[in-house]
C-alpha cells in the first residue's frame, strides 16, 4: 500500500497519469500503467493478432471472413484509437488483402479510404502509393498508377524499407506506358545505394540500374536498421526520472 | 459464478487433477509440496509451471474475497512443444495481476509430445473437443484440442482450479513461407518504431542491455510472425 507521503507511480507508457494497473509484455516483468494506457496497450496487442489472423484467413481464400475480422477490430478499437494509428494499419492490410484477391476495384476504394485517414510517416505514403498503383494498373489504368506511385515516392522515406518492389513497379509502369523512367528518379536510386551501403550498379539506363538495385537489396535491410551499425555502447541511455 | 465453478469442478473431478495445497495447508518449508496426479491420466501442466501458478496465487490470494475460483486458459502449442500463446478464455478470479501472472507462466511452459499425436489419433484418456481447422493469430489450428489435467491450487484459504486446453498449431514458418512479403510488411512498421525508440526500458536493461537489437527482433518477427516484445518492448502510448 502506498504511504501517504509517497509519490504516486507515473505510468511509463504515457508519462502522464498515475500507474494503477498491472501490465507486462510476454516474458517481461510486471509493470504498472494507467487504466487508459492499459486499454490502449491491450488493443495494440490485439491489433497485431488480428492482422496476422486476417492475412492467414485471406491466404486460405476466406477473404470476406478476413475483412470481417478487420472490421470487427476497428469497431472495437474506435474508442481508444485516438490518433487513428490502428485504423491506418488495418487500412493497409485491407488494401493488400483485396489486391491479392484480385478485387482491384475494392482495393482502389480501400486505398482511397486509407488516404482519408492521413499519413504520419513517409513509409505509410510509400505503401499507400504502391498498393494504389497495383490496383490501378490491374484495372487497366497504368498512367494513373504511375502517377500515384510517383506522388508517393516524391516524399523521401528516411528508411527505404522494401524499396525494391517500388523500384520495379516504377520501371514496369514506365515501360508499359512506353516511356523511360523519369531521370528525376536518379536521386532515388543514389539514395537507395547509399542507404544500403552498396555500389551503384554500372548499367547504362536508369531502369536497368533500378532493377539491379531491387535485386541487390531484396534480402537486405538498410544500414540504419542493422544492429551491427547501431552498436553504440558509449551513448548513455536516458534515465526514467529525466 | 457457482454454476460455472460447479461445472469446472465437475470437469476437474471427472478428469482427475494436480492437487497442490499451499500456504497454511502446505508441507513444511523445504519439503516437497504435496502434489499428486489424480486418477485421470493424460497430459498435464509441467511441475515447474504448476509451481509458478502457485506463486501467482500465493502473491494475490490475499486480495480475493471468495474461497473458490476457476480460470480457463487456451494455449497454442507447436509440434515442438513450444507454447506459442496463452490466453484466458474465462476467469472467475477478476484479479488482473493473478490472471496475467498465470498467463505468463503458461506461456513460458513447454508441452513436448502433447499435441503431435493429434495429427493421427487422439491419445487415450484425453478429452478432445472438436475444432475445425482454422486460424488462431499467426498460426494455424491443426485439429482437435487437448484438455490438460486441471490444476487445483489452494493458497491462503482460497481454492483455484486452473483448466488448460492445448490447441495444436502449425509451426509458423510454413505459413510464413506462403506469405513472406505480407508478413514483412506487418513487421516493417514495428522495426521503424524500434529504431526510433532504441533504448531498452530500465526494467529490461539487466537482461538485454541498454539497446534494443532491432534487426534481430525484425528477423524474429519475419520468421515467427510476431514481434518479440520481451526483447524489443514497443514504446507506450504518447497522448497528443
Amino acid at each position: 500500500m502506498q504511504a501517504p507521503d509517497e509519490k504516486p507511480e507515473i505510468c511509463w507508457s504515457c508519462n502522464e497519469n498515475e500507474a494503477t494497473e498491472p501490465f507486462a509484455y510476454p516474458g517481461a516483468p510486471l509493470t504498472l500503467v494507467c487504466a487508459r494506457c492499459l486499454e490502449w496497450l491491450s488493443m495494440r496487442d490485439e491489433l497485431e493478432h488480428v492482422l496476422g489472423q486476417s492475412l492467414e484467413l485471406a491466404e486460405r481464400g476466406h477473404i470476406d471472413e478476413a475483412l470481417e475480422r478487420l472490421n470487427a477490430f476497428l469497431e472495437k478499437s474506435r474508442g481508444c484509437d485516438h490518433d487513428r494509428r490502428f485504423a491506418r494499419r488495418v487500412a493497409h492490410v485491407r488494401a493488400m488483402i483485396l489486391s491479392d484477391a484480385g478485387r482491384y476495384a475494392e482495393a482502389e476504394q480501400a486505398c482511397k479510404a486509407w488516404a482519408q485517414l492521413g499519413f504520419t510517416r513517409v513509409s505509410e505514403r510509400w505503401e499507400h502509393g504502391f498498393e494504389t498503383a497495383l490496383a490501378l494498373d490491374a484495372l487497366g489504368r497504368p498512367r494513373e498508377a504511375l502517377a500515384a506511385l510517383e506522388d508517393a515516392l516524391g516524399h523521401r522515406d528516411p528508411y527505404l524499407f522494401s524499396v525494391g518492389e517500388k523500384l520495379v513497379a516504377l520501371v514496369e509502369l514506365s515501360e508499359k506506358l512506353g516511356q523511360p523512367v523519369d531521370p528525376k528518379w536518379q536521386s532515388l536510386a543514389e539514395a537507395v545505394a547509399e542507404a544500403y551501403g552498396i555500389e551503384m550498379p554500372a548499367h547504362e539506363s536508369l531502369a536497368e540500374r533500378m532493377l539491379a538495385l531491387a535485386e541487390m537489396t531484396r534480402e537486405m535491410l538498410p544500414k540504419c536498421a542493422r544492429d551491427s551499425e547501431n552498436d553504440d555502447r558509449t551513448r548513455k541511455p536516458p534515465q526514467l526520472d529525466e | 459464478m457457482a454454476t460455472r465453478l460447479t461445472a469446472s469442478l465437475g470437469l476437474a473431478l471427472g478428469l482427475g487433477f494436480v492437487f497442490t495445497p499451499f500456504g497454511c495447508g502446505s508441507g513444511p518449508i523445504g519439503n516437497p509440496r504435496p502434489s499428486h496426479h489424480g486418477s485421470g491420466d493424460g497430459p498435464s501442466v509441467p511441475a515447474a509451471t504448476v509451481s509458478e501458478l502457485e506463486a501467482c496465487a500465493e502473491h494475490g490470494a490475499g486480495r480475493l474475497k471468495g474461497t473458490h475460483y476457476a480460470i480457463i486458459f487456451d494455449v497454442d502449442v507447436m509440434e515442438s512443444g513450444e507454447v506459442r500463446a496463452a490466453k484466458i478464455r474465462e476467469s472467475e478470479i477478476g484479479d488482473r495481476e493473478i490472471e496475467t501472472c498465470m498467463e505468463h507462466a503458461l506461456q513460458a511452459m513447454s508441452l513436448p509430445g502433447v499435441v503431435t499425436p493429434l495429427r493421427s489419433s487422439a491419445p487415450e484418456g484425453v478429452m478432445l473437443s472438436p475444432h475445425a481447422r482454422g486460424a488462431m493469430g499467426n498460426v494455424v489450428v491443426l485439429g482437435p484440442a487437448v484438455s490438460l489435467v486441471p490444476v487445483l491450487i489452494v493458497a491462503a484459504g482460497v481454492t483455484i482450479i486452473v483448466v488448460v486446453t492445448a490447441h495444436a498449431v502449425e509451426e509458423t514458418a510454413e505459413a510464413i513461407r506462403r506469405r513472406p512479403r505480407k508478413v514483412e510488411k506487418l513487421c516493417y512498421p514495428l522495426l521503424e518504431e524500434c529504431l526510433e525508440n532504441p533504448w531498452q526500458p530500465e526494467w529490461n536493461r539487466r537482461k538485454f542491455g541498454n539497446y534494443k537489437q532491432c534487426e534481430a527482433c525484425f528477423d524474429h518477427c519475419v520468421k515467427k510472425a510476431v514481434w518479440p516484445e520481451d526483447k524489443c518492448p514497443r514504446p507506450g502510448s504518447r497522448p497528443k
